[in-house]
């Protein structure tokens, strides 16, 4: 479809969409890694939540936190990709998961978390993407339920229980993998 | 429940989950060329290629906010030059899939007159392909003069996301392949048909306009 020439650009649009994307590719990202998103696909992924962010703008209210809306695009997105998939699901790399900001603690402790955080990706791939998103949601970037709910689009009571199943679950997954490093 | 995160799980798993919440950010360049990929680098942002298009389809493409779906391969751009409006007051809308189109025969396709159809391998679709991909290999398959492949790749869109996220901009597409094809008539039908099924559409306009173009025809 052909593109609509750059008069009929508005500055102050354009804008705000650049600025969700420098604001939040970050938060996308590691949505999408949380939620399973291969290593080597996270950059297209990315690309594909703000391609749909870009189309959906107009729905988007600037008086409300943007993060449930775009942790609703980004969660329909992996969960594209995982029915697409045809092989299994390619954990973090391990250098990627070692990976910590400068500045850290010592190496004792950089590899200690470095494995602490490889033991909780390996449980949330445990977990059916349902499961998972409301623990990436809830439990690690701190969403209230009500917002969980509006994001995935099911009933806030649907969200107290996938929580409870998933916590089981996820204890579960991390016990096991402590025991299998 | 209480709203408090991770209230109820066990000490260790609190504190892992914690240091998972420390991991390092995605990397800068990754950033920089996701937004090269978005049209989101330099100003003015330029439009993709696009093959060369009748006047009357130009003016109805004006003043839409389309779309420039970047290819698998990462060709293109998607976010071109028009942006969205933010919507400030307006009531909350949020995402929700799209209302699955009913499928729409589309009669066979037409040579474009004075030019043959390049032999070129059906298409199918990669191996976990996205539909933000597959649209985009749809539009690249327009840039190069190629209706029918891009009808058929639209078609797989259809079959594989019935109600996705871009169903509205697969609509437009085929339109458009529609009228490069030399079919109007469908063209006019699926026209209408977008029109009934998304009124309020942003891209609406344009295919009011492309429909009363056919109907001058």
């Amino acid at each position: 479809v052909y593109l609509a020439p750059a008069t009929t650009a508005t500055e102050p649009g354009r804008a705000a969409f650049r600025d969700i994307y420098e604001q939040e590719f970050a938060y996308v990202w590691r949505t999408l890694r949380r939620l399973g998103v291969a290593t080597g696909e996270l950059e297209d992924a990315v690309h594909d939540v703000f391609v749909v962010v870009h189309r959906r703008f107009d729905d988007f209210d600037a008086a409300r936190p943007s993060r449930p809306w775009l942790f609703g695009i980004a969660y329909r997105v992996a969960s594209d990709r995982r029915r697409r998939a045809t092989g299994v699901e390619i954990p973090a790399r391990d250098d990627e998961v070692l990976a910590v900001a400068d500045g850290g603690p010592s190496p004792e402790a950089h590899l200690a978390a470095a494995q602490a955080r490889r033991r909780v990706h390996r449980a949330l791939a445990e977990l059916p993407i349902d499961q998972r998103a409301v623990i990436v949601m809830h439990d690690l970037e701190g969403h209230s339920a009500p917002e969980v709910a509006e994001a995935l689009g099911v009933p806030l009571n649907t969200v107290y229980s996938r929580l409870r199943l998933a916590r089981v679950k996820f204890v579960a997954a991390v016990r096991a993998s402590g025991t299998h490093p | 429940m209480s709203e408090r995160p991770a209230d109820d799980l066990p000490g260790d798993v609190i504190a892992l989950l914690s240091l998972e919440r420390q991991a390092s950010p995605p990397p800068e360049d990754a950033r920089g060329r996701v937004a090269q990929r978005l049209g989101l680098t330099g100003a003015p942002l330029a439009p993709a290629t696009s093959p060369p298009l009748p006047p009357w389809w130009r003016s109805a493409a004006l003043g839409a906010a389309v779309l420039a779906i970047a290819g698998a391969a990462g060709a293109g751009t998607w976010f071109a030059t028009r942006p969205p409006d933010v919507r400030v007051t307006a009531p909350v809308e949020q995402p929700r899939p799209a209302p699955a189109v009913p499928a729409l025969p589309v009669p066979p396709e037409r040579a474009p007159p004075e030019r043959a159809p390049p032999a070129r391998r059906p298409p199918r679709p990669a191996r976990a392909e996205t539909e933000v991909a597959l649209l985009g290999r749809a539009r690249q398959a327009l840039a190069d003069e190629d209706p029918r492949r891009a009808l058929a790749l639209l078609r797989l869109h259809e079959r594989g996301w019935p109600d996705g996220e871009l169903v509205q901009e697969r609509e437009v597409l085929t339109i458009q392949a529609l009228v490069r094809a030399g079919s109007s008539k469908a063209a006019r039908a699926r026209a209408a048909r977008f029109l009934a099924l998304f009124p309020g559409s942003t891209l609406a306009d344009t295919v009011g306009q492309l429909m009363r173009q056919l109907e001058r025809d």
